[in-house]
């Protein structure tokens, strides 16, 4: 919509899509204010339009582009609602990028409630074992405690390369009871963003993976910056217990 | 002289959206739109380089959801719907925009809507499979398949059974459609994790495509560099992507596609004309939607669009082609420098939709590609996978978890904005296991509603769904797509506990949610 398109338009016109726009204009305000107005809302939908362009995950989303902005249809607002809890003993380790992996945990609610009335109850932990390989001995392991009523967390990994797997205890003064345990995952090795930070490499190697494009390759874009504040769930409760018992 | 060994690889995806439930339901446009300026265009640049004589060559993946919904009758109807109202838009837009400089475009998108409303009914029947199965057995096109619901594997490492599920059907789907098994498999976002390979080797796939940092940083160095496959324990081939010949076209700063002359994606009368004018061409929508009809080029960085203009275009996707053939030539004179012997191998997997549907221009710069490259003195050699597997001798070694897209793992799919789906769609695979244990092998009812709860847990499975959540276009369907899958399945499955199944719902879920109609829901069976 041009400025000269709606400049040509009665009032009535205009009223209306600022409505539709939530503008929710004020009565005093004049036809060339409302233009303004509705001018700087375009102008900031095509902004973020265009910061779709490009790339693969921006071509995936121009697949779905042309209705983005619609409302749904009546009928179709009233959500399925999901279950909000399984009542079941659960703990999924699932594995993001080689740093961070997502923790699922659950316990049955009339077992836990069980455990809180009595006076030596604790907590829950989360407990991670860390392996050298699947199906040997556990190097290490670190709790991690979990505060009442969470259901999930990111979770650092520290070695690379390592396998680890969860428990989900139930600590109480004197003891801790295993409720459940996850499949063991393996971090990835340790690898560099640009393979050519690969250790080792001789210097016709290096040539070659720098034809290869390995300075333009999907590990060397658009990397996160840190762990702070990434993923963005993190921030709800930060990893320093697991870090100071890692060191 | 050959230089330069090329595959071209088109993945072709859409989630599945039908709703038999709705007169008319506008997320069914997606299916609709890349029909209109990819599939079918594509189709006739074929049959034109065909009766040209002209040697064309490429890969080509079509998810099974997106076979699912071209070989489906309601969907076929309503795109038959869609094209008369677009033929119809287009006859108008000739009349309004006689005597302007936009007359030019609108006498192209009306040629697009009439060629496609014929292709489409006579040609095809409705089925444009029919034309892509030509194509193949022709020996131009190498089809393969994808993930079942295209999930992101690697988030379903550990429930094998989706792996499997995921792997089975698309076999089977592909199978069913193109008349032949798939030999290849193009893995969802190339997404790869240690172990997959036992899988796809299980359903005799050869090969996949891998993302460019999963090559170079093989376990073992990678002799011919991201320049050939590698081979993965059990022998199933890794094809790298050639990070530059895909910026080519993908790099937001130096690609073609965002060339000023191009046409705009964004700027489209649905968001310019009088709504009076627009309302019969946007059924289902009491809002502005695109429309298809733009008539402005990209331009550059600003808000003053220019007017589109086809035939100087035209003239610059033939400049691009030639542009594109040089520096691959320049490429591989660097690579041999670099000490790879022999033409390399440039592998150049793209989404299809990204021609015609989003680069308008990009069927035509296909067409053009194919022509120039047939002329010898280009030294660019067509090449599909499996040719490239039978006349290698592969290196072999492993890869590590990997995806394509930037920053190269799981971040777009797992993130906090998306991460409480896989809460729920873990559990619902933990069940569809524990319901086959318990029914392994029933009739009737109970038969119909365990297929249709592996439909369902399929379903929401859809790497679609946190993909959309993540970029916030449709989130509120993407958010319901899920919720309503996993709600059906808990349904289904607390219905078969007590022994209550509400048939006539059912019967409802099975006509509105019918993919796959041939699945067995045996195929979630345990697998540890």
């Amino acid at each position: 919509m041009t400025r000269d398109r709606l400049e040509g338009l009665p009032l009535s016109v205009l009223l209306e899509l600022s409505v539709k726009e939530d503008l929710d204009p004020d009565e005093g305000l004049s036809r060339e204010e409302l233009i303004e107005d509705l001018l700087e809302v375009y102008e900031e939908d095509r902004r973020e339009r265009e910061t779709l362009q490009n790339l693969i995950l921006k071509i995936e989303q121009t697949k779905f582009a042309s209705l983005s902005a619609r409302p749904s249809p009546e009928s179709f607002t009233q959500e399925p609602v999901l279950p909000g809890a399984y009542d079941d003993d659960s703990v999924d380790l699932v594995l993001r990028d080689p740093s961070w992996a997502l923790v699922l945990w659950e316990v049955r609610k009339k077992e836990l409630d069980g455990w809180t009335q009595e006076p030596s109850f604790r907590g829950l932990t989360l407990r991670v074992l860390e392996f050298a390989a699947p199906d040997t001995a556990c190097l290490t392991f670190f709790p991690i405690p979990i505060p009442q009523g969470a259901g999930s967390r990111y979770l650092h990994l520290p070695t690379p390369g390592r396998w680890y797997s969860l428990e989900l205890h139930v600590q109480f003064d004197r003891e801790s009871r295993l409720i459940a345990r996850s499949a063991t995952i393996q971090a990835p090795p340790e690898l560099p963003d640009d393979p050519k930070d690969r250790p080792g490499l001789t210097p016709a190697q290096v040539k070659l993976l720098d034809v290869s494009g390995s300075a333009l390759c999907e590990t060397a874009r658009a990397r996160p910056a840190g762990p702070k504040g990434y993923p963005q769930r993190i921030g709800a409760w930060d990893d320093s217990s697991f870090q100071d018992l890692a060191e | 002289m050959r230089c330069v060994d090329f595959a071209l690889v088109l993945n072709a995806h859409l989630p599945f959206v039908r709703h038999p439930e709705y007169p008319v339901f506008l997320e069914e446009r997606w299916l609709f739109e890349a029909l209109s300026e990819t599939y079918l265009p594509l189709l006739r640049v074929f049959h034109k380089l065909e009766e040209d004589g002209v040697p064309f060559r490429l890969t080509m993946s079509f998810s099974p959801t997106l076979t699912s919904m071209l070989t489906d009758s309601l969907l076929q109807d309503r795109y038959r719907q869609y094209l008369d109202l677009q033929l119809e838009l287009a006859e108008r837009e000739l009349v309004r925009t006689e005597g302007t400089p936009s007359h030019k475009t609108a006498k192209v998108y009306r040629q697009l809507h009439k060629h496609n409303l014929g292709d489409f009914h006579e040609v095809y029947q409705g089925n444009i499979l029919r034309g892509f199965s030509y194509f193949q057995k022709k020996g131009h096109l190498e089809i393969i398949t994808s993930a079942a619901t295209h999930a992101f594997l690697p988030l379903y490492q550990n429930h094998p059974e989706t792996i499997e599920a995921q792997l089975q059907i698309a076999a089977e789907v592909h199978t069913r459609a193109f008349g032949r098994p798939s030999r290849g498999v193009w893995l969802p976002e190339c997404a790869y994790f240690p172990g997959l390979e036992r899988t796809l080797r299980t359903h005799k796939f050869e090969y996949f495509f891998a993302s460019a940092h999963a090559i170079l940083n093989a376990k073992d160095f990678p002799r011919a560099g991201a320049f050939a496959p590698l081979a993965l324990p059990g022998g199933v081939a890794a094809f790298p992507r050639d990070m530059e010949s895909t910026n080519a076209l993908w790099s937001p700063d130096r690609g073609y596609p965002a060339d000023p002359v191009y046409r705009d994606f964004y700027r489209d009368i649905g968001f310019d004309l009088d709504l009076d004018y627009l309302k019969p061409y946007m059924p289902g929508s009491d809002d502005r939607l695109a429309t298809g009809f733009k008539y402005h080029a990209v331009t550059g960085p600003t808000d003053q669009k220019v007017l589109y203009d086809p035939d100087r275009a035209q003239s610059r996707v033939k400049e691009h082609v030639q542009n594109f053939l040089y520096n691959r030539r320049q490429h591989a004179a660097r690579i041999a420098e670099a000490g790879v012997a022999g033409p390399p191998l440039l592998v150049a997997p793209f989404d299809a939709e990204l021609f015609g549907h989003w680069w308008f221009e990009g069927v035509s710069w296909l067409d053009s590609f194919f022509r120039q490259v047939a002329d010898p003195a280009n030294g660019v050699e067509l090449v599909v996978p499996t040719q490239v597997i039978a006349a290698s001798d592969l290196q072999q070694t492993e890869l590590a978890f990997s995806s394509w897209a930037a920053g190269g793992y799981a971040e777009a799919w797992l993130d906090g904005s998306n991460d409480w789906i896989y809460r729920h769609t873990f559990k619902a695979v933990e069940r569809m296991v524990e319901l086959v244990g318990r029914f392994p092998d029933v009739q009737g009812r109970k038969q119909r509603a365990l297929n249709q709860a592996a439909r369902e847990v399929l379903l929401s499975q859809a790497s679609d769904w946190p993909l959309i959540i993540k970029s916030g276009t449709t989130v509120g369907y993407a958010q319901r797509r899920v919720k309503e899958h996993i709600a059906n399945f808990t349904r289904i499955y607390e219905s078969l506990s007590s022994n209550t199944m509400d048939t006539e719902w059912l019967t409802t879920l099975e006509k509105r949610n019918n993919v796959f109609p041939d699945l067995d829901y045996r195929v979630f069976q345990r697998r540890n």
